[in-house]
């Protein structure tokens, strides 16, 4: 293993139905190196999240490596929120961090978490009696409630409306800065790519190749990128 | 009207009527007792003083609590061995083709059967009989509705718990377990209630205590005001355990899947 905290090596997906063979992923290669974060852009439906449950090991390829560095605790987010309809949003938090920490230290972690994503007031509340912004959030606290060395991302903020997703993208950011967490994020919004990412991976059509890769090394390389990405998703929508 | 007391009324309502048609059903045995010698038919009254003594004497107390005690063992067993089976089944597809058809056998075979069999087996002393009577009817039940309950968890949850890497144990405590409770209480409220049946049948043929084993000694000895006190019993029994035990255990599970 290099020192990437994710590496996908030449990894063919194929999923096999009533209506034949599929073939998600051909040959699929790239790196993801500690702290920094890269985001997958690509039509609907090309394989952007068969990616995500790759790297989280949900699934595995049909040919080819996914290798995650074994000292990387991963977070995980997904568009529909997962959680325990049984358990508090506390609760929910404190399942994912019980396999890492001590209660005594994530605790002051988890508690940060709520205060600073606006959950304190719903920490007794069941997911059932939150809306589909908070779900999002509580998701969202759960997978950096771990202080994952490893984020993963599914379109994490698609359904949310345009003021909450701004200012999850920001706490996003401002989590990353501070923690130095690699970041895999799949996304459909250029803006959101170039907001967030160091490097973005333009896919192609199913099977899903990198069709363009874009460096963004400072905010000044980040002007007029998201237009550019735009035109290269649509030229392959 | 706020909603909290609109369901207040509709409770009270319902209360009102079950206790209006408990009311007629009793001035119906009552009317139709004057008509038959009490050996056929019993008034309240004569049944009513048959349930006394029975408490008197302590034969209620003590057979009571002997077939409660096989009930709860013999399904307490059940559903364990039930559950055990159906995670089973449910990791390994050769458990689960090898299981279903066998436990469907066991499902059709009459409980008069196996009640014969559990009386050549171990004999009518040793209480083993109703034990077995109950294991036999109600695994196949507790199997059936827990594989159910394990097929509707949804797996996208598993998913999540295994990428936070949840150990096998919380996954069955933290898991699995809620996440069938909503089932569970279906199962339990089914399968109590085939189990204390069952119960009483098998001690009822062959058993030397219990309340089957007393329903059956009075009715040897024609005390059919005996044989009303304890059906009055049995049925109680079942009231008790829906709405004190059941119920709140359903609204518990229920709570968070509104």
């Amino acid at each position: 293993m290099t020192q990437a905290v994710l590496e996908f090596r030449s990894v063919d997906k194929e999923f096999r139905g009533e209506q034949g063979r599929l073939t998600v992923l051909e040959g699929f290669s790239f790196n993801l190196a500690p702290g920094e974060i890269v985001a997958l852009l690509g039509p609907s439906g090309c394989g952007k999240t068969t990616l995500i449950s790759l790297a989280a090991g949900i699934i595995s390829p049909t040919r080819g490596q996914v290798l995650r560095a074994a000292w990387a605790r991963v977070g995980l987010a997904f568009q529909e929120p997962r959680l325990l309809p049984w358990k508090t949003v506390e609760d929910n938090i404190r399942f994912a961090q019980r396999s890492f920490w001590e209660e005594s230290a994530a605790g002051p972690n988890r508690a940060r978490l709520l205060r600073e994503m606006g959950l304190e007031g719903f920490r007794h509340a069941y997911p059932h009696e939150l809306s589909g912004g908070m779900k999002q959030r509580v998701e969202l606290a759960r997978a950096l409630a771990v202080q994952p060395h490893l984020l993963l991302l599914d379109e994490p903020f698609k359904s949310l409306d345009a003021a909450l997703r701004d200012e999850l993208l920001h706490f996003l950011k401002m989590e990353q800065a501070a923690q130095q967490f690699a970041a895999l994020v799949v996304t459909h919004d250029p803006e959101e790519a170039v907001f967030l990412a160091d490097r973005v991976l333009v896919l192609t059509e199913r099977p899903a190749q990198i069709r363009g890769e874009l460096v963004l090394a400072g905010p000044e390389t980040r002007q007029g990128k998201a237009q550019e990405l735009a035109v290269l998703l649509a030229e392959e929508g | 009207m706020t909603p909290s007391t609109i369901k207040g009324k509709q409770r009270a309502t319902k209360v009102l009527a079950g206790c209006l048609s408990l009311l007629a059903l009793l001035v119906l045995w009552g009317a139709a007792a004057r008509s038959y010698h009490p050996l056929i038919l019993p008034s309240p009254g004569e049944t009513w003083r048959a349930l006394r003594g029975l408490w008197a004497d302590g034969a209620l107390q003590a057979n009571l609590a002997i077939t409660l005690r096989r009930t709860m063992a013999g399904y307490g067993l059940a559903l364990a061995a039930g559950f055990c089976l159906a995670l089973l089944s449910r990791s390994h597809a050769f458990v689960q083709a090898l299981l279903r058809p066998l436990l469907a056998v066991v499902q059709i075979i009459p409980p008069v059967v196996w009640t014969v069999l559990a009386v050549i087996w171990f004999g009518i002393a040793t209480g083993r009989a109703p034990l077995f009577l109950i294991f036999m009817v109600t695994l196949p039940l507790s199997f059936s509705q827990i594989v159910s309950g394990l097929e509707s968890i949804d797996g996208r949850l598993v998913e999540m718990a295994r990428v936070y890497r949840c150990g096998w144990l919380r996954m069955i405590t933290e898991l699995y377990l809620p996440a069938l409770l909503p089932h569970l209480a279906a199962t339990v409220s089914v399968g109590f209630s085939f189990a204390w049946k069952a119960a009483v049948f098998a001690e009822f043929m062959g058993s030397t205590s219990g309340v089957g084993f007393v329903l059956s000694t009075a009715n040897s000895n024609l005390e059919t005001e005996q044989v009303f006190a304890w059906a009055l019993v049995l049925v109680a029994v079942m009231l008790v355990c829906e709405y004190g035990l059941l119920i709140p255990l359903r609204r518990k599970a229920a709570r968070w899947s509104s």
